[in-house]
C-alpha cells in the first residue's frame, strides 16, 4: 500500500511537471510567429539542433516549409543547404525527415562523449566538494 | 532493497537507456516501448531513494551540505528532462499511440525538442552517474566479491 501512493506520488509530480513544460514549451517554442516567421523559440531550437547534430534537423523540411516560416538568419548562410539547395560544403544544413544514415553512428557516439565527459567532470567535482567538506568538518571541531 | 540488488537495477536502467536513445538500431517501434520501460525502471529506481529524497528535501533550505545539495538539485534536473523527453516522445509517437488509434498531430517543435532533449538527458544522466561514483565504486566491488565457497558435502 504504502509503495503504491509513492507510485502514486512519482506519476502525479510527473503529470504536473508535464503539463508545466507543455504550456512553456506551446507559449514559447512555437513554430509560427504568424504570417512569415518563426518565433525566437523556434529559431533557437533549429540552431541548437543543427549545431549538436552536424548540421542536420530532423523535422523534414515540408512541414516547416508548410507552416509559412521563413528563412532564419542563422540558415541563410549555412552553406546554401535552406529552403532550396541541397546542402553544400562542410556547414551546410541539412533539413530532411531522420537522419543521414552515414552520420548516425558517429552521431551516437557524440552523445557517449558527452555523457563520458560530463561523468567525468561530476567525479572531479565531487572530489573537490568533499575534501572541502572535510577540510571545514576538521575545522569546526578544531 | 539490498545494495547488490539495487546495482543490479542501476545498471540495467542505465544500459536499457543507451539502447534507446539509439533510434537507428532499435527503430521506432522497439524504441518506444523500450522507452516506457525505462520509465517503469525509473519508477522503482526513485522508489529505492525515496527516503534519501524525503531527507534532503525536508533539510534543504536549512543547513545541508553542499554536496547532498548538489545531488539533489543534479537529481531533480534530470527528472524534469527526463519527464520532457516522454512527455515529447508521446506527443510524437509513431507506434503505441496510434496502435490505440491515437493520433498525435505534434509538430517539428515536439519533435525537435525530444531529439534536444533526449541528448541533453545523457549529459545529465552523465552528471548523475558521475557524482554517485563512490557508491557505484563499492557496489561494483561488492557485487565481483569472492563470496566464500560452500563445503562440497552433498
Ligand atoms: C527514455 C526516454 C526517451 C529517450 C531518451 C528518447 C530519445 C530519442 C532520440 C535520441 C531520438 C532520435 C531523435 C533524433 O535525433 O531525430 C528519438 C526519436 C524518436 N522517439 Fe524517443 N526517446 C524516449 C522516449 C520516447 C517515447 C516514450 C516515445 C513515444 C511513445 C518516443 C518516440 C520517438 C519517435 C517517434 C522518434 C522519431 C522522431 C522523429 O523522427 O523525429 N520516444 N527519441
Amino acid at each position: 500500500m504504502q509503495t503504491l501512493i509513492k507510485v502514486f506520488v512519482i506519476v502525479a509530480l510527473s503529470v504536473v511537471v508535464s503539463l508545466g513544460l507543455y504550456v512553456l514549451v506551446e507559449s514559447q517554442f512555437s513554430m509560427s510567429m504568424g504570417p512569415g516567421g518563426f518565433s525566437p523559440g523556434f529559431a533557437f531550437l533549429i540552431k541548437m539542433r543543427a549545431q549538436e547534430n552536424g548540421g542536420q534537423i530532423a523535422p523534414s523540411f515540408d512541414e516547416i516549409q508548410a507552416s509559412g516560416g521563413g528563412m532564419p538568419p542563422f540558415l541563410a548562410g549555412a552553406g546554401g543547404g535552406f529552403p532550396g539547395a541541397e546542402p553544400t560544403g562542410p556547414k551546410a544544413v541539412a533539413i530532411d525527415k531522420g537522419f543521414d544514415a552515414s552520420a548516425a553512428p558517429r552521431e551516437e557516439l557524440k552523445d557517449l562523449e558527452h555523457l563520458a565527459i560530463a561523468a567525468v567532470i561530476a567525479i572531479l567535482l565531487e572530489l573537490v566538494l568533499s575534501l572541502v567538506g572535510k577540510a571545514r568538518r576538521k575545522e569546526a571541531a578544531a | 532493497m539490498r545494495m547488490k540488488a539495487r546495482f543490479i537495477l542501476d545498471a540495467a536502467l542505465f544500459v536499457i537507456y543507451l539502447i534507446a536513445m539509439n533510434t537507428d538500431g532499435t527503430g521506432i517501434p522497439v524504441h518506444e516501448w523500450l522507452s516506457v520501460g525505462v520509465a517503469i525502471v525509473v519508477i522503482m529506481h526513485l522508489l529505492t531513494e525515496w527516503e534519501w529524497t524525503i531527507s534532503v528535501l525536508s533539510r534543504f533550505f536549512r543547513r545541508l551540505f553542499s554536496l547532498s545539495r548538489l545531488h539533489f538539485v543534479v537529481d531533480t534536473l534530470l527528472f524534469v528532462v527526463f519527464t520532457l523527453v516522454m512527455l515529447s516522445g508521446f506527443l510524437v509517437s509513431q507506434s503505441i499511440l496510434p496502435l490505440f488509434g491515437f493520433s498525435v498531430p505534434f509538430g517539428p517543435t515536439w519533435r525537435i525538442i525530444h531529439a534536444v532533449s533526449g541528448d541533453f538527458s545523457l549529459v545529465v544522466l552523465g552528471v548523475h552517474v558521475g557524482l554517485h561514483w563512490r557508491w557505484i565504486v563499492s557496489a561494483v566491488k561488492r557485487v565481483t566479491a569472492q563470496t566464500p565457497a560452500p563445503d562440497s558435502a552433498m
